[in-house]
């Protein structure tokens, strides 16, 4: 049985405003820990795994390597068991030292909650079950557990059992997986990179596979003629396949083009790509990795179809939805391509008060486009009118109002000095309504119900 | 292959049995459109967002993805509130001239596709389209004209509620439909927000002072 060490650091990700700061920021830490002991493996942003053995051996103890680690990072708890769950169990139930000892990991695990088996729907499943701990778990019959739960059960129920025994992955993966494409003639047209990447892709992804690894996040690294460098990290809902990689190839390739305004020549503004670097930024082992595509083919499809889609209008072609907080109804909606995570700065959650709560159109503009309001003349939302709106006019086309309320003021850092703004119902004669924003000295529409 | 299947439907709907079962659909549109939807179908209606989200909600309040194709200004929101969880929901903004191919790639998979029709489609590309719906028993809700609709929905008019002169706050809608399935055309009325009771009345806010 592998001893395996884990450092935790309590609370790291809470120190900093999001996960890539955090990440950041643990990289000195990393390399601390790498001084005292070589080869770990980070768990996450806060806690280091690495195989006891070694540092055992070289600090005369266990005991001996967790004072060395401790002299270094005194704010951390570290746990040494057999198997890395273990580990990780006995690192954040220490206080700060959690060692234990060889062939006792079932008795250190069976009287805690199945809560730490991380799959909620599992730990939902087992606890209607009547399964409360981790020993009752283990207690299971293995293969009954296998028929039930699937391989995703099994790994679990070893490793509540105390039999996990997947070994530690140091950090500094010993093979580099970076592949360097170089372009002979420089290429500019994007379906002769893809061909000319596609077999590179294949080789790529087969490597990890071989290596038991699958890529989850991976670096596309475009070199020009001119010398510029077009770096960009794609992430992946589950798992890089040989064409996933070469679309992203691809897309980054088009999201260039747009923004190069020389179109005289047909492709790439006449600036050919000389290199194409990919390279690998999380890796993840397979048999970790496996239970995540157990039970969901529905998905499988869907992600199928939707890259596919992507593959012929780019990455930004195809957008899941989020509802965060902002007083605009354009503020409140977060649009991020199919296969990112969503960025959300503002939680819908929170107050916000002017926002528009009662009924929610159905057409949110957020480019605004201008309107004309006019009642006997022009009406400006300055004016804050003292006749009445009668005509909207937008695209060309002007509207009969029948109806109309407000405008009510939106206070938005009227304390910094921002203008106040006004909104302002109105419904035209077909019954359409409309939600207009004044914006400076003009109307703007915000939304639409339609 | 399709028509021989449009066919075989036709007959059995004809003697009154169901080929599918239909999917559920919001209690004020059932009866517009013969107790449910078609998987495969594809319905043409009027260019209301609110009544495409009515058509949808029910038959993916549960499980089943749903796509919305060419609204570039769709309100978030809006769909949420429908009653559509954004787990399983996907905007397409702007197929361009993509518009058949996304469509039918699409059909694949989801339960429910909202399309936007683009101007100038073929009939060949419809009709490829409709062949696709109808082979992936995805339902399919263009805003706008298509040729050989299993059922057409158009708006007649619409009543707001909550907006007067210069006063209140928009609060409800009833949006007043007329349906054409194979000739039979019922009237119906749809509220919005769809969890709204129809029947009962809307007090409307009067001014005290």
């Amino acid at each position: 049985m592998t001893r395996v060490l884990v450092v935790d650091i309590p609370g790291w990700s809470d120190r900093f405003e999001d996960e890539a700061a955090a990440v950041r920021h643990f990289d000195p830490v990393i390399v601390s820990v790498e001084n005292t002991v070589p080869l770990v493996r980070v768990l996450r942003p806060g806690r280091i795994a690495m195989g006891a053995r070694g540092p055992a051996r070289y600090y005369r103890g266990e005991d001996m390597a967790v004072a060395a680690l401790r002299a270094v990072h005194p704010d951390a708890r570290i746990g040494i068991a057999d198997g890395l769950f273990t580990a990780v169990t006995a690192a954040t139930r220490a206080d700060p030292v959690c060692i234990v000892p060889a062939g006792m990991s079932g008795v250190f695990l069976a009287p805690l909650s199945v809560d730490r088996v991380g799959d909620p729907d599992l730990v939902g499943l087992l606890r209607r079950l009547g399964i409360t701990t981790l020993g009752a778990f283990a207690a299971l019959d293995p293969g009954a557990v296998r028929d039930r739960f699937g391989v995703a059960g099994e790994l679990v129920h070893r490793s509540a059992a105390g039999h996990d025994d997947s070994p530690v992955i140091p950090r500094d993966v010993p093979v580099d997986y970076t592949r360097v494409i170089d372009c002979e003639p420089a290429i500019v047209r994007a379906d002769e990179l893809a061909f000319t990447v596609r077999a590179v892709a294949d080789e790529f992804i087969d490597t990890l596979a071989r290596a038991r690894f699958v890529c989850t996040a991976v670096w596309v690294t475009l070199s020009t003629e001119r010398g510029d460098e077009h770096e960009r990290c794609w992430a992946h809902p589950r798992s890089f396949t040989a064409s996933d990689v070469v679309d992203r190839v691809r897309w980054q390739l088009d999201s260039i083009a747009r923004f190069t305004t020389d179109t005289s020549t047909d492709g790439f503004a006449g600036d050919g790509i000389v290199r194409v670097r990919i390279a690998p930024d999380q890796l993840a082992h397979i048999s970790r990795y496996e239970p995540a595509l157990w039970g969901e083919p529905a998905g499988d499809r869907i992600h199928s179809v939707l890259s596919r889609v992507q593959s012929i209008l780019g990455h930004e072609g195809v957008l899941t939805a989020t509802v965060t907080g902002g007083r605009t109804l354009a503020d409140r909606e977060v649009f991020s391509p199919w296969g990112d995570k969503p960025v959300i700065e503002r939680r819908a959650t929170e107050p916000w008060p002017g926002h528009l709560a009662a009924l929610l159109p159905t057409t949110v503009y957020h480019d605004r486009p201008t309107v004309v309001l006019r009642g006997r003349d022009v009406i400006a939302p300055t004016e804050l009118f003292g006749e009445p709106p009668r005509v909207l006019e937008f695209e060309g086309r002007t509207r009969d109002i029948v109806e109309w309320s407000g405008p009510w003021p939106i206070a938005e850092r009227w304390w910094s000095g921002g203008a106040l703004r006004y909104r302002l119902q109105v419904v035209d004669a077909r019954g359409t309504a409309w939600v207009l924003l004044s914006d400076g000295d003009a109307w703007t529409i915000e939304a639409r119900y339609d | 292959m399709f028509e021989v299947a449009a066919l075989r439907d036709k007959i059995r709907e004809m003697e009154g049995t169901k080929v599918v079962p239909r999917l559920p659909v919001h209690a004020a549109l059932s009866p517009l459109i013969g107790g449910g939807l078609v998987p495969g179908g594809v319905y043409s209606i009027s260019p209301s967002v609110s009544l495409a989200l009515g058509l949808a909600v029910e038959s993916v309040r549960e499980s089943g993805w749903c796509a919305a194709i060419g609204f570039p200004h769709l309100g978030i929101e809006a769909v949420a509130g429908a009653g559509i969880s954004l787990e399983r929901f996907v905007s397409i903004p702007t197929p361009k001239e993509h518009w058949a191919t996304v469509v039918g790639a699409v059909c694949d998979g989801f339960r429910v596709v909202l399309a936007r029709s683009p101007h100038g489609l073929s009939p060949t590309s419809a009709a490829r389209v409709t062949a696709l719906a109808h082979r992936t028993g995805a339902v399919l809700v263009v805003l706008g004209d298509w040729p050989g609709a299993t059922a057409r929905i158009e708006v007649t008019s619409i009543v707001n509620h909550g907006v007067g002169d210069g006063h209140g706050v928009l609060s409800a809608r009833d949006i007043h439909l007329r349906s054409s399935v194979r000739g039979v055309v019922k009237n119906g009325t749809l509220p919005w927000p769809l969890d709204r009771e129809i029947e009962t009345p809307v007090r409307r806010l009067r001014v005290v002072s």
